[in-house]
């Protein structure tokens, strides 16, 4: 692939749809654009120009940082159906994607119904931020009966509310904890839910802010963390850069000492595989070593289609 | 005596003018400069009124009946649904709404951002409006890699346009309701026609000058992707927005009724402050479970209900003291052509309006065009009463004269500077020039063809 300049508009949407909304909830966006924009655009019944435009899109995903490996292997996944039929027009592609939004969502049913495994009589699951992933595990829970407590380690005002107010919503039993506390309340852990944005080639979990501190603090003290995340959102490159996280200096004010000081934020943690006691997929619950030697397949297929 | 009357006009004069002044000078809060000029024609110590000394020109029991009550509770009625409507979330989930329906087109979203901000104008007030739409545009326009400067110019423009077609549209408006009696119907029957004509005309004028931004781009897969996943992120919004259906619907139809009276008032004979007031009263009893009314009439804009009612205090002492008439004499000397002067009037109003505040102006014009039609001199033309429609189609029109010639204007500059996109004076006023010419040029031909 060729390497262009960032395009800026599509960059920023992608990042800014992953991080308020999560990586699967931009992957449905994306497939519902891309189906959007093929029904309107002017040059729909020429397979050639069909071809251009996709490989376009895919090489601007590419360039994207930082890069959402579920958007990449989308595009990718359009561009290798375009490519082997020859004749296809837009028509074709939005039926092709009809089928992957399909196949997107029994992916995410089984790995749903997997998590269901971990959760016995009067479990009580911590979480921490918001997952779309571990939000549908809940849902599937109250559905099937199976009504655990869950404990939110709270951080963030509003992330805490909109948590809250999600299992508020679902009539689970819940209580709420700061998330430097943990320790006092280790005992009524059965073990602690998250949701993460992806697995990459330096054996990291890339999650949101936060959660590294808190399952190195489970971790030490012996509670099993899980975390929830389909095969098709590992990021399958190499990437020689370890660091992609994103970090911000905000000013804050004390507004009666009349001074301000600077306050850092980071975009994403990223927290080791071996930190966690399982990988929830849709393919079962998954040992870090399941993990790496999916990944590592899953890679050498990615090299075999390129 | 008649000494006297002369040193009251001179004092009355000398404090309308210090309050005109300060007004526009924007260096003292409006209300505070209108409320200071109120107190003084109470209290102003006056020597010459004859047989003993007494304290103001005016007396607060004259004073009092000076204020519009009609005007102040059509105001206040109309803060108080205004408000709860957009507690509800009906502007915002209307625009999201809305952006859906143009499915990435950039003509499109011109075309009916623009429209919505007309008409949201029309029927509430145009700095709402612009709080609404403008946030909506720039993300719209942004995400989709468009500059939002001339989307923003187009909703300004056609915001002050919209709010001319109703007597609730622009503060003169209620302003010119109210003293000369006009029905809420009647305002749409007489300004619909030039209003129309300047949406179109207006609209016409900046897609043909912005056409490379605004062209369908059906051609442009890229764009089409990028607009299109633009609105996939406001459609997450918008569900954000953690919309209450059951709320929206009792909003809307205390609404609709709200405007049913408007609509009526020629059956009816209801005022229309008492129309707007009702219709506050039922939101407020209908949504007192979700709105406390004690937050609600925190959010009433009560310095400028109070801005009003001294002005209408300091109108009125120029009012007694007979000044207006000798200057409606002089008006009329000037000229007794009626034409020449509907057109005066449009013309002049739309320049104060365009640089300064126009309540004042209007205040002082009010009684003043009241006393040209009540002069008689033109018993012959076919209908006295477009001095009114030429008055509130200046100062409404005007304010699209300049970045400082309305609220609405100020509010939507602040909010493009806080997403970093700079309007300028003269950037505002490089495309406001041709607009408020086709406005009043098209505004001139109508009061023409109604004055023949």
């Amino acid at each position: 692939m060729t390497q262009s300049q960032p395009i800026t508009p599509l960059n920023h949407l992608l990042v800014n749809i992953d991080r308020s909304y999560g990586a699967r909830a931009l992957g449905y966006d994306f497939l519902d654009a891309l189906k959007a924009s093929l029904e309107v655009y002017q040059h729909a019944d020429d397979h050639g120009k069909i071809k251009k435009v996709l490989n376009e899109l895919t090489v601007d995903v590419y360039n994207c940082r930082p890069r959402i490996a579920l958007i990449l292997r989308y595009s990718r996944l359009i561009c290798k159906f375009v490519s082997e039929n020859k004749t296809s027009t837009g028509p074709d592609v939005i039926e092709y994607i009809d089928s992957l939004i399909q196949e997107t969502q029994q992916v995410s049913d089984e790995l749903v119904k997997n998590s269901l495994k971990l959760i016995r009589k009067n479990s009580s699951i911590l979480i921490h931020t918001h997952s779309n992933t571990v939000n549908r595990i809940l849902e599937y829970c109250v559905d099937q009966k199976k009504t655990p407590k869950i404990i939110v380690a709270a951080q963030e005002e509003k992330k805490t509310f909109d948590l809250i107010r999600k299992i508020k919503k679902l009539g689970l039993e819940f209580s709420v904890v700061p998330e430097y506390v943990l320790a006092h309340i280790a005992d009524d852990i059965s073990f602690a839910l998250f949701g993460a944005l992806t697995y990459n080639c330096h054996d990291e979990c890339v999650m949101s802010p936060g959660s590294a501190a808190i399952i190195a603090e489970l971790h030490h003290l012996e509670i099993p963390c899980y975390i929830a995340m389909a095969t098709d959102k590992f990021s399958l490159w190499k990437d020689l850069k370890k660091h992609h996280t994103l970090k911000r200096v905000n000013m804050r004010a004390m507004k009666k000492e009349k001074f301000e000081y600077e306050k850092l934020t980071f975009s994403h943690d990223r927290v080791p595989l071996n930190w966690i006691d399982g990988l929830i997929t849709e393919k079962g619950i998954c040992s870090a070593k399941k993990v790496r030697s999916m990944f590592k397949k899953r890679m050498e297929c990615k090299m075999v289609d390129e | 005596m008649e000494h006297a009357l002369v040193i009251e006009r001179i004092v009355t004069i000398a404090i309308f003018a210090s309050v005109f002044l300060a007004i526009i000078s924007e260096k003292y809060d409006k209300t505070i400069v209108a409320m200071l000029g109120a107190t003084a024609l109470f209290i102003f110590p006056n020597f010459w009124s004859g047989d003993h000394f007494k304290f103001g020109i005016l007396s607060l029991q004259q004073g009092i009946g000076y204020i519009d009550f009609n005007t102040i509770l059509l105001l206040f009625g109309m803060m108080v649904i205004v408000y709860i409507m957009r507690c509800a979330h009906i502007f915002s989930v209307t625009a999201l709404y809305l952006a859906r329906i143009t499915k990435g087109n950039p003509l499109s979203i011109f075309l009916v951002f623009c429209f919505i901000t007309a008409i949201f104008s029309a029927f509430l007030d145009n700095v709402t409006t612009i709080l609404v739409i403008v946030p909506i545009t720039i993300q719209l326009t942004r995400g989709m890699g468009i500059n939002p400067f001339f989307f923003i110019l187009g909703e300004v423009f056609l915001s002050n346009i919209g709010g001319t077609a109703t007597l609730i549209g622009d503060p003169p408006n209620i302003l010119i309701g109210s003293a000369a009696n006009f029905s809420f119907l009647t305002f749409i029957e007489m300004l619909w026609i030039p209003v129309t004509a300047s949406t179109i005309l207006v609209i016409g004028y900046l897609i043909w000058t912005n056409w490379k931004e605004v062209r369908p781009c059906f051609d442009d897969f890229k764009r089409l992707f990028t607009n299109n996943l633009m609105l996939q992120q406001i459609e997450h919004d918008a569900e954000q927005l953690k919309v209450d259906k059951k709320l929206i619907t009792r909003v809307l139809i205390v609404f609709g009724l709200t405007m049913l009276g408007f609509f009526t008032h020629a059956i009816t004979h209801i005022e229309a402050s008492v129309v707007a007031l009702v219709g506050a009263v039922m939101l407020m009893i209908m949504t007192h479970k979700e709105f406390n009314i004690h937050s609600i009439l925190e959010h009433v804009e009560w310095d400028t209900l109070l801005f009003f009612a001294s002005l209408f205090i300091v109108v009125g002492g120029i009012e007694q003291t007979d000044i207006l008439k000798i200057a409606s004499q002089a008006i009329l000397s000037w000229t007794d052509n009626f034409t020449i002067l509907l057109l005066i009037i449009l013309w002049v109003s739309a320049l104060f309006s365009s640089v300064v505040n126009n309540i004042p102006f209007i205040a002082v014009m009010i009684p003043l065009v009241q006393d040209i039609i009540n002069s008689g001199d033109f018993v012959g033309v076919s209908d006295p009463m477009l001095l009114w429609w030429a008055l509130s189609l200046g100062a409404c029109l005007g304010g699209n004269g300049t970045m400082i010639g309305a609220s609405a204007n100020v509010v939507a500059v602040e909010i493009a500077k806080r997403d970093g996109i700079e309007i300028s004076f003269v950037s505002f006023l490089r495309w406001s020039f041709p607009v408020i010419f086709i406005t009043l040029a098209v505004s001139s031909v109508y009061l023409i063809i109604l004055s023949h």
